[in-house]
């Protein structure tokens, strides 16, 4: 066990200083997401209780409407909504001088992207003004976007002392999904070969577990699940979750509810048509935290996904 | 994708890509075709190839590119750009691709299908808010029973605003269109690069008129 977390150690290419830099907010904008708070209401819930428990006050506004970048890839609407959209959700943050933490991976890189290309070219930047101007709002730039996981992560040690059920002997694996790390110039980790996930398991006591495809994607992100879900999609998820369940993982854990939706509600379409036997529940980070922080199980959201989380996770209570 | 000829070749297409702005330099691509290995769509599908697609790219080659399907399957997992020894951003590119096959009459069947939401978003400025009655309630009682408030509600104001800046962009249009006939070509905001700016004042002035 602890060798296994040096060896994790060692292979880690987690960029100690960016961590290092990470705020300990006392006070944070939460941007609410549409799947997070609706397909798996149980992740909005322990973003909440783990905030709670590290005294992290979050802060909502009403104001807040969805980040439009799912839309936006799925080139459904007309691309200067998106722009001008992105501009007034973080106008909201920004008029209560507050930063904006973000538990969807969609709603970070979208958000981030978009706001990339509002600074980093004028045409853009002139878009989003001038439609902010009709609505009486304005949008400086001033607000830095952070994905919950990373603030997670900045507080390892805080969580480790606060847990309250350790994870003995769950084999536990990872999904990272791609829009948070692809942002390679704030990402606290390596692209390639991310860590940072099974470090925060050894800290709830967890096993992490490695598999094959630990780095594919769901698939899902760009709308693919409806255009291409028999021809690409599901091969694809039977790939990544087969080599899952071959190194026996019980829990995987993602950072964003979208992936989610993937890898666990089309599990009973791999075990139909590949005849594979995938039945690992899926859940956010944030709610294997939380549940090993001590929040009842009963108030995580676990009805919700497809494959049953509570039988992998009642040994615990 | 179909047999390509000279006379399809445009200088045009590269220029239409990176006047969108999304896109810097796509010359600096070398062909290593590590984006085309890491590609996890590229692994199931024979035919995809992110690396011939920039080649067809930086070669104008119109119609091989523009009306095949290829440009459709991108999972936007951005694995291309996390190995690109170049730092191509090929979701990006990909983005403006489809937009603009779009713009050309292509692929509308693969936009269509996401209207939907868009126009969920104009009523409630959220996006999956489910439409069934029983599955709302389903919601409603899940959230309830974790110490949530019984839905994400945004304020009035907030979708007031959000909608209005559907109108001011346009979109309300822009879906009419996508939903018409194959022929129409769909007049986009980045039609000149850099989404119009053009447009979007006239639409800008109408709105102030009371159009």
């Amino acid at each position: 066990m602890a060798n296994q977390a040096n060896q994790i150690e060692r292979l880690s290419l987690i960029d100690r200083q960016r961590v290092a830099k990470l705020p300990t907010p006392e006070k944070i904008f939460l941007f609410l997401s549409c799947t997070g708070s609706i397909e798996y209401p149980g992740t909005e819930k322990a973003v909440k209780e783990i905030a709670e428990k590290l005294n992290m006050e979050l802060v909502e506004s009403e104001d807040q409407t969805c980040c439009t970048g799912y839309m936006l890839t799925c080139n459904a609407l007309n691309p200067q909504l998106a722009l001008a959209a992105t501009a007034r959700n973080l106008s909201i943050p920004e008029s209560m001088g507050l930063d904006v933490a973000v538990f969807c991976n969609g709603c970070y890189g979208y958000i981030r992207e978009l706001n990339h290309l509002i600074h980093s070219n004028p045409n853009f930047k002139a878009v989003a003004d001038e439609a902010l101007k009709v609505i009486g709002r304005e949008y400086h730039g001033h607000v830095n976007i952070y994905h919950v996981q990373e603030l997670w992560y900045r507080q390892l040690d805080r969580i480790k002392s606060l847990v309250k059920r350790p994870l003995t002997g769950l084999r536990v694996s990872s999904h990272y999904g791609c829009h948070y790390l692809v942002n390679k110039d704030v990402a606290i980790d390596d692209f390639k070969y991310p860590t940072f996930m099974e470090e925060l398991y050894t800290a709830l006591g967890a096993t992490p577990v490695f598999y094959k495809e630990r780095r594919a994607c769901c698939g899902y992100s760009v709308g693919r699940g409806f255009t291409h879900r028999e021809e690409t999609v599901l091969p694809h998820l039977a790939k990544k979750m087969g080599s899952a369940a071959q190194e026996g993982v019980q829990l995987m854990t993602t950072t964003c509810p979208g992936c989610n939706v993937a890898l666990d509600r089309e599990q009973p379409a791999l075990r139909e048509k590949y005849g594979i036997n995938v039945n690992i529940p899926v859940i956010d980070i944030s709610q294997l935290i939380a549940f090993a922080l001590g929040t009842p199980i009963e108030q995580l959201g676990f009805q919700a996904n497809t494959t049953p989380v509570i039988p992998v996770l009642e040994q615990f209570l | 994708m179909k047999r390509e000829k000279a006379s399809n070749w445009s200088p045009e297409f590269q220029r239409a890509i990176e006047e969108s702005g999304l896109a810097d330099d796509i010359n600096r691509c070398m062909f290593c075709g590590k984006c085309t290995g890491i590609c996890p769509v590229a692994a199931i599908n024979p035919s995809y190839s992110p690396r011939q697609i920039i080649r067809e790219l930086l070669l104008g080659n119109h119609e091989q590119v523009l009306h095949s399907e290829e440009i459709w399957r991108c999972f936007w997992c951005a694995n291309c750009l996390g190995y690109c020894p170049s730092d191509i951003k090929y979701p990006l590119i990909m983005l403006a691709l489809r937009y603009y096959a779009l713009e050309h009459g292509s692929g509308k069947k693969y936009a269509t299908l996401f209207t939907r939401f868009v126009k969920n978003a104009y009523k409630d400025a959220v996006t999956f808010q489910p439409g069934k009655p029983q599955r709302l309630d389903q919601i409603k009682a899940m959230r309830t029973s974790i110490g949530l408030v019984p839905l994400r509600i945004v304020s009035d104001k907030g979708k007031e605003e959000y909608r209005k800046l559907y109108e001011i962009t346009g979109t309300l249009e822009w879906l009419d269109n996508l939903h018409a006939t194959e022929e129409v070509p769909l007049k986009f905001s980045f039609e000149t690069g850099k989404l119009i700016l053009g447009d979007f004042k006239e639409n800008r002035s109408n709105l102030e008129r009371g159009v």
